[in-house]
């Protein structure tokens, strides 16, 4: 157990890539912090600062409130688990998971513990190596195949033997490198939370780096969003959800992501192409301003009814209400997801705004690609954001 | 379509790859109604392009002269590669017409009768009255003997060749180093007691070397002659070495050379001996050789241009006066298709002209005495001034006849050398040594005494009959393993487009390899006509196995030297590719430097290394020397020690290979893995260890088989740098096998060789691939 604080770290490349930005993050005891993002966003170059595997160009790196930036990663007293497991071929499962604690013996040379007559002394760390082997391979269910190679396990095995290396020295903190994304869905659902309880036996310190936010979200305690060697939004899964720090965060959290359109915001109406939205009056600070921003919502905020030959023109301006075409249908069993394009007065500015709705199966029934819709926005769950890529969440009331 | 494309590509490929030999057989056949062509091969060793141009401009002469006949020239280069090429010729059954014969060589050929003989045209001459007749009495009688073999030994019976010149041999003395010793210059009568005084007083002068000795087997020889002793009896029925006035006679040669500083040039390198030591001038006096060095002895520049002053005097006297006769005949091949017009251009090539002409070149003496004797050969306005000299030796002067096995002369100049030259042996080991191995030699006769000739009939039929069971049962599977019509389709166009390689792998590769296995079954010499070899069963693999010492000792050379080679060069390879996964600026550069060596020339490389290891002032002695240790004579008496290890050294260079390998290997290797270590607390060592070599693995155990392979295939390096000298203490496998087939005409027995060569090899490569199979990890090929 340990807390780990980054202050003002960076990383910085050969030829002047900026790959980590100034980032500050403080992760508590016993806190499970995923580092998520797409790749290329800095979040394993942060974790292999953390672990010392790359040099930290500026800032601060503390572990438990000492200052690391210069010891050496074997030094840090943390464990790494590598996405493609980097078991040692030729040790079987029992010697990879003993090699940290053999490494760490202060009487690893046989021949000299018997010169210096500490014979005893050496046995009795052997002892304990096999005692602590076994109580890993126990927790892990490794029994089976503690004699067994690396190339004689499956995916799941070896992943397991990768964790089991990890925990069998008792580190302060453990970092793990997308140590699902080798796995097929299925084992990566069950390891998941496997790993989950785990952590809850250990209640040890985990940065966890994937690009998955599904599995950040069901696996963080603490979920850091990176985007550009920057910390988008650093809260639990659930804030990051409900209320995006910034439009990035808004478009990668959430399956099925969003739904984001560029528009303009008015006298208390956002408008778009196509799309006219009265809003209620939950953003003090647009009160008499006027200025682009974008609107999003979740797909599951959002209802579909079937436009009707004779409501047609007059529809467009009854509310929060969108006028869409379907062009696909996703169903996945209780629920489906309904993809339109929005319909537009003119073919121009640009391309088409896609949206995406969540709902019930029996709703969707017989929905068909083609079918002209209306999009019911329930607009006391939508959102604003300042325009661009990284553009702010507006605050609301 | 496509398909009829695919037939017609590859059916214009592989006639392509025909047409240029059946070319040649057109052209070669362009002759005027009426003309012949004749065929001429000689050599131009010492003699260089001097010797080229006059034997051209006497092949000119003699067509001008002859209309109707041309004559075209062949010229391989040294004389070693002539009789690899006339070897090659004769046993294509294409042997030119009219080549140069040694004296040494006159028996192996006449015994396998591959030459005219010529008597007949000789005794025609006599009575035929023409003005250009050529007359034996004319020649000094000792160079006609020399080509004359009676089956069993040369010196008389059938007359094989006309004596084109020869030498007489005696030693080359540094003027200038005679005067500053104030020691008298010798005469023609001079004895050993003045030489080895002279000698011992030259080298009392600083920084010189009394005289150099080569210890040919000839010169060796004709050294014991003057002692009144002899290896063999001149019958050649007995062998003489064991007796006492021999052993005493090679004893004091022997002590001179090693026990006595300075006197001779004791053989410590091979640049140190031999005729080009004395163009240094730290050498007094260099021989016993003949008149072949001149030409390269008159590039020394005189006394006033920096050079020295220098002539030649006959060998000195010992108990008797004796001298050797050393000679080459132009000979005509048994087979000619024009023997007539082949005697008019030996005698040309041999005719009172052409021999003056040849005289000038100063490369031999003309055979015909009233050229010798004429101002053409003694014209003394080029040194050396003494050519009276080679002359007055005439008189004592005989051919020293060798067996017609050429085994004899190569088996006592290795033990000779042993004894006499690198010193590792006393004579009296040297002498046992070489009695031993020739009589190992003598009993082994393959076959038997009457040998079967090889079933060739029967032998070709149940080749074909095989063959064809090959390609029907090869058929047969074809037609049922694909069922489809398009893999068939499919097939049938891969094995058309592959067949211009499948046929030359056949014809080039596989039929060789074959019949490499049915000769090594028989005696086959190489230079004679298939129908010629006898079958000996399974005699030749007997005798390698059981009997053959040298072969034994080839064995234990090359398995010495493979022991030590490969470890060294597979550590050295991968620590250099180790070394070069740094990310260094410029490691592009680096990598290139230590990869070049592997694309230079192997000879020059080898040449180059011979002066690295020289003893005396090589580079690896001086740096040895320089930190106090004395270096041993790599290529002399410490050659069973050291021999091979020299070569094991030089074989470092060639790590660029390995290297390359390993480097690719090693970028392979899971970056994950390193700092998985590197977390674990593992320091450099332990990394090595638990990653690198287990990672590395398959590609530790391709290189290593690689270079088992090679270090079993050891050739260029031994062949330039050693001949396989001193003895037989560098004599590698593949030397061996190349002295015996090419060289000493045993092609059946070098054949056996090669199998057994292929089974070592097979059987190692098996035992590493089989003992290595728990310690190889294939994980990092894996993806």
């Amino acid at each position: 157990m340990a807390t780990v604080t980054l202050a003002q770290v960076s990383k910085m490349y050969d030829g002047g890539v900026r790959a980590v930005d100034a980032i500050d993050l403080a992760i508590n005891h016993g806190e499970f912090c995923v580092l998520v993002g797409p790749s290329g966003c800095g979040k394993s170059t942060t974790l292999r600062m953390i672990a010392g595997l790359e040099e930290i160009t500026d800032g601060v790196l503390e572990i438990d409130g000492a200052r690391v930036n210069d010891l050496p990663a074997k030094d840090r007293d943390i464990a790494f688990v590598f996405q493609n497991y980097a078991l040692y071929p030729h040790l079987t499962v029992a010697q990879n998971v003993a090699f940290g604690l053999e490494q760490r013996r202060a009487h690893g040379n046989p021949l000299r513990a018997m010169l210096t007559g500490q014979r005893d002394a050496r046995g009795r760390e052997s002892a304990h190596i096999a005692q602590r082997v076994r109580e890993v391979s126990s927790t892990l269910g490794l029994d089976e195949l503690l004699t067994r190679y690396p190339r004689e396990l499956s995916g799941g095995q070896r992943q397991r033997v990768a964790v089991g290396r990890a925990i069998a020295r008792n580190p302060k903190v453990f970092l793990f490198d997308e140590p699902l994304s080798n796995l097929d869905a299925r084992l990566r659902l069950e390891t998941r939370t496997q790993l989950r309880l785990l952590h809850r036996r250990l209640s040890a310190t985990i940065v966890y780096v994937t690009h998955d936010q599904e599995e950040a979200m069901t696996l963080a305690d603490r979920l850091v969003v990176m985007h550009q060697g920057r910390v988008q939004q650093n809260s639990t899964a659930q804030i990051a959800y409900e209320t995006p720090a910034n439009r990035f965060v808004a478009a990668f959290i959430g399956t099925p992501p969003m739904n984001l359109i560029d528009g303009h915001f008015a006298h208390g109406t956002f408008e778009s192409h196509g799309v006219s939205l009265p809003l209620p009056a939950r953003w003090p600070s647009l009160i008499n301003q006027s200025k682009p921003c974008a609107l999003g919502f979740r797909p599951d905020r959002a209802r579909i009814e079937r436009a009707t030959a004779h409501d047609g023109a007059h529809s467009v301006s009854a509310g929060a209400k969108i006028n869409a075409r379907v062009v696909a249908v996703e169903r996945l069993g209780d629920r489906t997801d309904i993809a339109m394009e929005v319909a537009r007065e003119s073919a121009m500015n640009g391309g088409q705004t896609r949206l995406v709705a969540r709902v019930n199966a029996d709703e969707a029934e017989h929905m068909r690609e083609g079918d002209e819709v209306r999009v019911l926005v329930d607009t006391a769950h939508v959102h604003l954001f300042e325009p661009g890529e990284c553009g702010a969440r507006i605050t609301a009331s | 379509m496509t398909r009829l494309m695919l037939v017609v590509i590859a059916s214009l490929l592989v006639v392509a790859a025909f047409t240029r030999v059946a070319y040649r057989g057109i052209t070669a056949a362009k002759l005027n109604t009426g003309e012949i062509e004749l065929t001429v091969m000689h050599w131009s060793g010492e003699g260089g392009q001097e010797e080229d141009r006059i034997v051209e401009d006497s092949l000119h002469a003699f067509e001008a002269a002859n209309p109707g006949v041309r004559v075209k020239r062949l010229n391989p280069g040294d004389a070693g590669s002539f009789y690899t090429k006339l070897q090659t010729m004769m046993a294509a059954g294409d042997a030119p017409d009219v080549f140069y014969v040694g004296y040494e060589g006159l028996a192996n050929f006449a015994k396998l009768d591959l030459l005219l003989p010529l008597d007949k045209f000789v005794s025609r001459e006599k009575t035929s009255g023409l003005s250009d007749a050529l007359d034996l009495d004319a020649f000094y009688p000792q160079t006609v003997d020399a080509f004359r073999f009676d089956g069993h030994r040369v010196g008389q019976g059938t007359l094989y060749g006309i004596p084109k010149d020869f030498t007489t041999v005696g030693f080359y003395c540094n003027k200038d180093l005679f005067r500053a010793a104030g020691v008298p210059f010798p005469t023609s009568e001079w004895t050993w007691d003045e030489y080895i005084a002279a000698a011992r007083t030259l080298a009392a002068l600083p920084g010189i070397t009394g005289s150099e000795f080569v210890t040919w087997p000839v010169m060796v020889r004709t050294y014991l002659r003057t002692h009144g002793c002899e290896v063999i009896s001149d019958d050649l029925e007995s062998i003489r070495v064991q007796e006492p006035a021999t052993i005493a006679a090679l004893e004091t040669l022997r002590a001179w050379r090693h026990d006595e500083v300075n006197t001779l040039t004791s053989g410590k390198s091979k640049i140190a001996t031999g005729a080009s030591v004395f163009l240094g001038g730290k050498v007094a006096m260099a021989g016993p050789f003949g008149r072949w060095v001149v030409p390269s002895y008159r590039n020394i520049p005189s006394s006033e241009n920096g050079g020295f002053d220098w002539d030649f005097v006959p060998l000195p006297r010992g108990s008797t006066r004796a001298n050797c006769v050393l000679t080459v005949s132009w000979s005509i091949d048994k087979n000619t298709r024009h023997p007539e017009e082949s005697w008019k251009l030996v005698k040309w090539l041999t005719d009172a002209r052409s021999q003056s002409a040849n005289a000038r070149l100063g490369l031999a003496i003309p055979t015909m005495k009233s050229i010798a004797e004429s101002p053409a050969f003694l014209d003394a306005s080029l040194p050396p001034a003494n050519n009276q000299g080679y002359l007055d030796a005439i008189p004592d002067a005989t051919v020293i006849g060798w067996p017609a096995d050429a085994t004899f002369e190569r088996i006592l100049g290795s033990t000779m050398d042993q004894g006499l030259k690198s010193g590792d042996l006393t004579m009296t080991q040297a002498i046992a040594q070489f009695q031993s191995s020739w009589n190992t030699h003598v009993q082994f006769v393959p076959g038997g005494v009457n040998p079967p000739r090889v079933p060739w009939n029967m032998l070709s039929a149940g080749a074909l009959s095989l063959l064809g069971l090959i390609i029907a049962g090869a058929a047969w599977l074809w037609w049922r393993g694909s069922s489809s019509r398009n893999a068939r389709a499919e097939e049938r166009a891969g094995f058309l487009l592959a067949s211009p390689w499948l046929l030359g792998f056949l014809v080039f590769m596989a039929f060789p390899i074959a019949m490499s296995f049915v000769l090594s079954l028989t005696n086959w010499r190489g230079n004679g006509p298939l129908s010629s070899a006898d079958w000996v069963g399974v005699d030749n693999y007997a005798q390698l196995l059981w009997r053959d010492a040298r072969f034994h000792t080839a064995a234990k050379v090359t398995a010495y030297y493979a022991l030590l080679a490969v470890p060294l060069g597979q550590v050295l390879a991968l620590g250099a590719a180790i070394v070069m996964t740094q990310k260094v600026r410029g490691i592009a550069l680096f990598r290139a430097a230590w990869y070049l060596p592997s694309v230079l020339a192997g000879v020059g490389v080898s040449i180059l290394w011979r002066w690295i290891f020289d003893s005396q002032g090589g580079l690896i002695n001086r740096v040895l020397e320089s930190v106090g240790i004395p270096g041993p004579e790599w290529f002399g008496k410490d050659a069973a020690l050291f021999g091979p290890p020299a070569f094991a050294i030089m074989s470092c260079w060639l790590v660029g290979g390995s290297m390359m390998i390993y480097l690719a290997g090693l970028q392979q290797i899971p970056r994950e893995l390193y700092e998985a270590a590197h977390i674990d607390g593992a320091n450099s060592w332990r990394r090595f260890r638990t990653i690198t070599l287990p990672m590395l693995s398959p590609v530790i155990l391709f290189n290593l088989i690689m270079a088992v392979i090679a270090s079993f295939q050891v050739f260029t390096q031994a062949f330039v740098m050693t001949g396989g000298e001193p003895g037989d203490l560098t004599r590698f496998y593949v030397l061996y096998l190349f002295n015996k087939a090419f060289e000493l005409y045993d092609m059946g027995y070098a054949s056996a060789m090669a199998w057994i060569l292929l089974v070592v090899v097979l059987v190692f490569t098996a035992l590493i691939l089989r003992s290595s199979a728990r310690m190889v990890y294939y994980e990092s090929l894996r993806k």
